[in-house]
């Protein structure tokens, strides 16, 4: 239920995208399980999704610094809790 | 005073050796230095002890830009706005910004052309009059050019970027 709720927000800011306001999917493809890039620099991004990249969400300092960065850059403020739980919960449904 | 000018007489030569041999070695290394910079008249080595932190931080998002490149006031004024960093959240736990920043503002550079024409301290690199100067053939043919994006991908050209050599040999600007 969660991460169908998450989905939906997903996608909503997919749809939502315009000009130069940022989504996920603007450095992490549409596809989690895909290479990304960044959206200004170019610079290749590890896929996000821990099927295709083990590494992903095993380092706390890591987690708290990305959603704390990438919350701000799409939605202008941080996530909820329960906003963070319902994204991974969508990530682990992800298969390579 | 014949004495002394005789005495200087003697040793000259072993002066003159010794610096010779100085100077030889100097170049030597210079030779082997694979990381060696142009900026203006002078070739500065980059065998600068890299900080770790730098590297891994600032090279997540994008390449990780020497501390030579700018100077250190406007490392300052980055490092003290990362939440609006060019466009994007780059915050960082307040240990990591003050290792970083101290690293950047150890090897960051004092020369006037390290400013921008008005003298003030530019944030971006691109702003300075150095980069400018080394740069302005390229900028017109980079503008027009799709790979180069913009002239702060310095990996584009710069081949060796990543390994912090930007010296002229190693530049091929894509067509």
């Amino acid at each position: 239920m969660c991460a169908r709720r998450f989905h939906l927000l997903l996608l909503i800011q997919t749809f939502l995208k315009h000009g130069d306001e940022w989504s996920c999917s603007s450095c992490h493809t549409d596809n989690p399980a895909a290479q990304g890039k960044h959206a200004k620099s170019d610079k290749t991004i590890k896929p996000l999704a821990p099927s295709a990249n083990p590494e992903r969400f095993t380092e706390l300092k890591k987690i708290d610094k990305w959603f704390k960065r990438n919350c701000n850059d799409v939605l202008d403020r941080e996530c909820t809790a329960q906003e963070k739980g319902d994204f991974l919960a969508y990530l682990l449904t992800i298969k390579k | 005073m014949s004495n002394w000018i005789n005495n200087f007489l003697k040793i000259m030569p072993v002066i003159w050796l010794v610096s010779g041999m100085s100077v030889s070695i100097a170049q030597a290394d210079d030779d082997d230095e694979s990381y060696g910079f142009r900026a203006g008249e002078r070739k500065i080595s980059a065998a600068l002890a890299e900080n770790q932190k730098w590297k891994v931080e600032c090279g997540a998002c994008h390449l990780a830009f020497p501390a030579r490149f700018l100077p250190a006031e406007s490392w300052r004024n980055i490092m003290s706005g990362l939440d609006k960093h060019f466009g994007s959240n780059a915050t960082l736990n307040a240990e990591d910004v003050s290792e970083i920043t101290a690293y950047l503002e150890t090897h960051a550079r004092t020369k006037r052309t390290y400013r921008d024409e008005s003298g003030n301290y530019p944030l971006r690199i691109t702003g300075t009059r150095w980069f400018k100067r080394e740069h302005s053939e390229a900028s017109t043919s980079a503008k027009s050019n799709s790979k180069v994006k913009s002239m702060a991908n310095c990996s584009v050209c710069h081949l060796q970027a990543e390994l912090g050599d930007y010296s002229e040999h190693n530049v091929k600007i894509p067509h």
